[in-house]
């Protein structure tokens, strides 16, 4: 066999093993949810939070009668939403808070809560005011309002 | 010499030529095909590799919260659940998805979910019901009480590509092996010996197709299916056969067993769900099992793998008997192939075939999505909504949704009904109405109407029809004068004319009998005419279009007086968000649409949250919601209790020139509802914004008992509450003045005289 039959046998091997070299790795889709992910709300850790103030009745707050489904239903959701802010997710927090102001807009927990959340995010516009509508809220509970004005000090210092 | 040494050629020198020749040739033919299969090696990369399908964009409504001593429309929920794809049965639910309605109870097995800040496990639950009240809501297995339960969110629409494929995409990795098995066993049981195809059914299928003239038969191996599939046009010729065969030996060289396997099943086509394709396993487990393709049984699995061959022909639904018997087909084959054992082919055998409930969605809120789709235009291009399976999850709430449609268009039919001569015999040009529904404390959009039926006119009339409010504008001319003017203030409601360009303008009041003096609280409570213009040229108008401006509402500068009774003009979404300050304390909210965007592999890549901004005081908003009460308990708005509306709501009727548009807004600090009344060309509707628009409000919240607190709003600091002498208008002597009411005050414009008509005798 002539050298040049060799060389352009060759060359059309090596065409042909370059048409299928670069076997790829298939990038896998994720599972429609094969599995169950993990529980959202996570186990909280030591709370971050300065101040915890006790959940108030709506009393104190719009309603001045006794804690109805949907106060409690809101008190709730304020509770996880606070885990949520401890555990350093206050966008996924802000979300829960947002539920929890359309189902009771009187609780001034929420509100406080909101405050805290635009806070850790670094939006004081928002925080200040959501500090104002707690306030609005709590304006006749004492340990409320020293909390939420320890709560706008925090703010302004960041201002 | 050379001429004749050429014609001296011995034949070996010919046969020489001839080698060359031929080798030349050859080489050239390997070299053409190598550059081919270079060729495939890249498209098969593009269309198999990376992004290898395209997967639309799906649209969720808001998740649903149900807690206990909740209110609730059990028809609304029970019509939701159905949309969730729960079934009823008339066991205790044992398998999600199922769901069993008693009288007093409402019996679930949740579907798992997951969105970006909520994960559902699979559960029973059980609803107690007393009447319309949740009384409890257990876990039934554990006996835990459950303070809050969060319903999935419903799948709203798609944002289909030309090829309008609904996809869901699995990983082989994590399949059950019955599920492989049962497709291998029909499909090509010799997948993992075989490099692309067999050469003996390949041969055997040459030599029929060679009798019969033409392609008959494939030989087909799962690969052989997928290379088959990479064309997107059928043809049967021996041309495209050897294509398919280069491309399946590509595709076997490229890529492992297992990634073959799981291209095939995300790739092929499982039959139609309307009119869209259900494109892969994960798809046609969800549609016709309601299930992750991991929690299929063996007898469902044996169903879909015997679908493949012709999934219409063998669809649970449309030929059950057929399905049956090809699913009956599969699970032998899988026992013959030795991965089904035989107890278990008894089983699954016996199995009857279920498919799941078929759910052939039409598109629910269309307006709502037009809106929508324009909010997400901002962000992402319409190929990337098509293509690239993003999950969008929205503010709407499906139950209001629907209620709203219901009540526009019982509304609009009750009201051509009434007057006839409103009918039109053009649908193009019907009597038509909006509705808007919102959280105001957060700006939420919950529902949306954009006129009585899609089908006939998509225009936006919600978002996009700009129409005079009439006097739903009074309430912004009556808080810029709060400054100044307490409720107890008279304002003078006597006809006058003012001259505007040169023009004499004397503005009417809707009766004739009204009054020559009213209160500041009558003027707006009976939307006198006269009153309002009065006090907004005593408040000036520039002020008043300033405050107009600070709400986002349009007025022409320089402001016509005209304005004062709402001259100028609104979109319905405009003026719902201006009102929704009145019921935040003072702060105007965003109009939310979208709340979070997640991309295929689970990442947030759009939040939005409520983004407040404000405007007025809570004092001040607090004072108009106040005012606005009243319109409702003693004013143009006092029909609503006649209506079945007994809890506090803060309201404004709106009625234009010759009744072209007639307006309701209410509210309470929950939920804030828009309806307007009109024709598009403008025509009159010989109707009041009391008489047309609010009993479509009406109707429409006695049938959201979820949203109904009967809450008030909180009194906020700067408001103060007097007594009032009823004769002379001044504070009450306590216990002197014979008649007396109680009024708000804004601390500053508080009435500071005492009652000069009803001295106390001196207690000593």
């Amino acid at each position: 066999m002539s050298p040049c039959f060799k060389t352009a046998f060759t060359v059309c091997l090596l065409l042909l093993l370059a048409g299928c070299v670069g076997k790829v790795a298939v990038p896998l889709p994720e599972p429609s949810g094969t599995t169950p992910p993990p529980v959202t709300v996570p186990t909280p850790p030591e709370s971050t939070l300065p101040e915890k103030p006790a959940p108030t009745t709506p009393e104190e707050t719009e309603t001045p009668q006794l804690p109805t489904p949907r106060a409690l239903a809101s008190l709730e959701l304020s509770r996880q939403a606070q885990l949520l802010i401890d555990a350093g997710k206050p966008d996924e927090a802000i979300r829960i808070l947002e539920q929890a102001v359309n189902l009771h807009p009187g609780s001034g927990e929420s509100y406080y809560y909101l405050a805290e959340a635009w806070r850790r995010k670094g939006n004081l516009s928002q925080a200040l005011e959501y500090n104002n509508l707690a306030a609005i809220r709590f304006k006749n509970n004492p340990e409320w309002m020293s909390r939420i004005a320890l709560q706008k000090k925090r703010i302004d210092r960041l201002r | 010499m050379k001429k004749r040494r050429k014609k001296n050629k011995t034949p070996k020198q010919w046969l020489n030529y001839l080698f060359y020749i031929l080798v030349s040739i050859t080489a050239l033919a390997i070299a053409a095909t190598a550059i081919y299969l270079v060729f495939l090696s890249r498209a098969i990369d593009k269309r198999f590799s990376g992004r290898r399908w395209d997967i639309p964009s799906r649209v969720y409504s808001d998740t649903t919260l149900l807690y206990t001593g909740q209110r609730i429309n059990r028809a609304l929920l029970v019509e939701k659940l159905g949309r969730l794809g729960y079934r009823e049965t008339s066991h205790p639910p044992g398998r999600q998805g199922e769901m069993q309605l008693t009288s007093s109870r409402i019996a679930l097995y949740l579907h798992s979910f997951h969105t970006p800040i909520y994960n559902q496990k699979e559960m029973p639950v059980q609803i107690d019901l007393q009447g319309d009240r949740v009384e409890a809501i257990t876990n039934p297995e554990t006996r835990a009480r459950l303070p809050l339960l969060e319903l999935e969110p419903e799948e709203l629409m798609l944002y289909y590509g030309p090829d309008r494929e609904r996809r869901q995409l699995l990983s082989v990795r994590k399949l059950p092996p019955y599920v492989v098995h049962a497709v291998l066993a029909v499909e090509d049981h010799d997948f993992y010996k075989h490099h692309g195809f067999v050469l003996k059914g390949y041969l055997r299928a040459f030599w029929v197709n060679l009798k019969a003239g033409g392609i008959q038969q494939g030989g087909s191996t799962i690969t052989l299916q997928l290379a088959k599939n990479y064309f997107l046009t059928p043809e049967r010729t021996y041309r495209r056969k050897l294509k398919e065969l280069l491309i399946a030996l590509v595709l076997e060289y490229k890529f492992s067993k297992t990634d073959i396997l799981e291209i095939y099943l995300n790739e092929i086509y499982w039959g139609q769900r309307g009119s869209a394709a259900v494109s892969g396993m994960a798809e046609a487990a969800r549609f016709y099992f309601d299930k992750e393709v991991s929690k299929l049984s063996v007898a469902e699995a044996a169903t879909l793998a015997g679908m493949i061959q012709a999934p219409n022909l063998y669809s649970p639904y449309r030929h059950p008997d057929a399905c049956l018997k090809r699913r009956n087909v599969v699970l032998s084959a899988m026992r013959q192939w030795g991965w089904l054992r035989t107890d278990k082919l008894e089983g699954a055998m016996a199995t009857p075939l279920k498919p799941a409930a078929y759910t052939a969605k039409g598109r629910q809120a269309p307006h709502f999505m037009d809106y929508l789709t324009d909010q997400l235009m901002e962000l992402y291009s319409p190929e990337t909504l098509k293509t690239e399976g993003l999950s969008i999850y929205t503010t709407i709430d499906t139950q209001v949704q629907s209620v709203v449609e219901e009540a526009l268009s019982k509304g609009l039919a009750h009201l051509e009904n009434s007057y006839p001569e409103l009918k039109r015999s053009d649908p193009g040009k019907q009597l038509q109405g909006a509705v808007i529904v919102m959280q105001p404390k957060t700006g939420y959009i919950i529902a949306m109407s954009g006129g009585r039926d899609y089908g006939t006119s998509q225009f936006n009339r919600a978002a996009h029809a700009l129409r005079q409010p009439g006097s739903a504008f009074k309430p912004f001319v009556f808080l810029t004068a709060l400054d100044s003017y307490s409720p107890i203030d008279t304002l003078s409601n006597e006809p006058q004319t003012y001259m505007i360009d040169g023009n004499p303008w004397e503005p009417k009041n809707y009766s004739e009998n009204a009054p020559p003096e009213v209160t500041f609280r009558m003027a707006l409570a009976e939307s006198q005419n006269i009153a309002t213009v009065n006090l907004a040229y005593a408040v000036g108008l520039e002020n008043v279009a300033d405050t107009a401006r600070a709400f986002h509402l349009p007025v022409s500068k320089p402001p016509y007086p005209s304005m004062a009774l709402g001259a100028m003009e609104v979109a319905p979404l405009m003026l719902a968000r201006a009102y929704c300050a009145f019921a935040a304390d003072g702060v105007l909210p965003f109009p939310l649409s979208i709340k979070n965007v997640v991309d295929e592999t689970g990442t947030v890549i759009e939040s939005r949250h409520a983004l407040i901004e404000r405007l007025i005081n809570p004092a001040k908003a607090y004072m108009v919601s106040d005012l606005l009460r009243s319109v409702v308990e003693v004013g143009t708005a006092r029909s609503l209790k006649f209506r079945g509306v007994d809890w506090p709501v803060a309201g404004k009727t709106g009625t234009t020139n010759d009744s072209r548009d007639a307006w309701f807004v209410g509210y309470t600090p929950n939920i804030l509802a828009l309806v307007w009344v009109g024709f598009d060309d403008g025509e009159s509707i010989h109707a009041s914004g009391s008489s047309a628009a609010l009993p479509i409000w009406a109707d429409l919240m006695k049938r959201l008992p979820q949203y109904v607190s009967g809450e008030w709003f909180a009194v906020p600091p700067g408001v103060e509450k007097h007594s009032i002498c009823l004769e002379s208008g001044q504070l009450a002597n306590d216990g002197c003045c014979p008649r007396t009411f109680q009024e708000l005050f804004l601390t500053g414009v508080e009435q500071t005289e005492t009652c000069g008509l009803h001295d106390c005798p001196s207690r000593f």
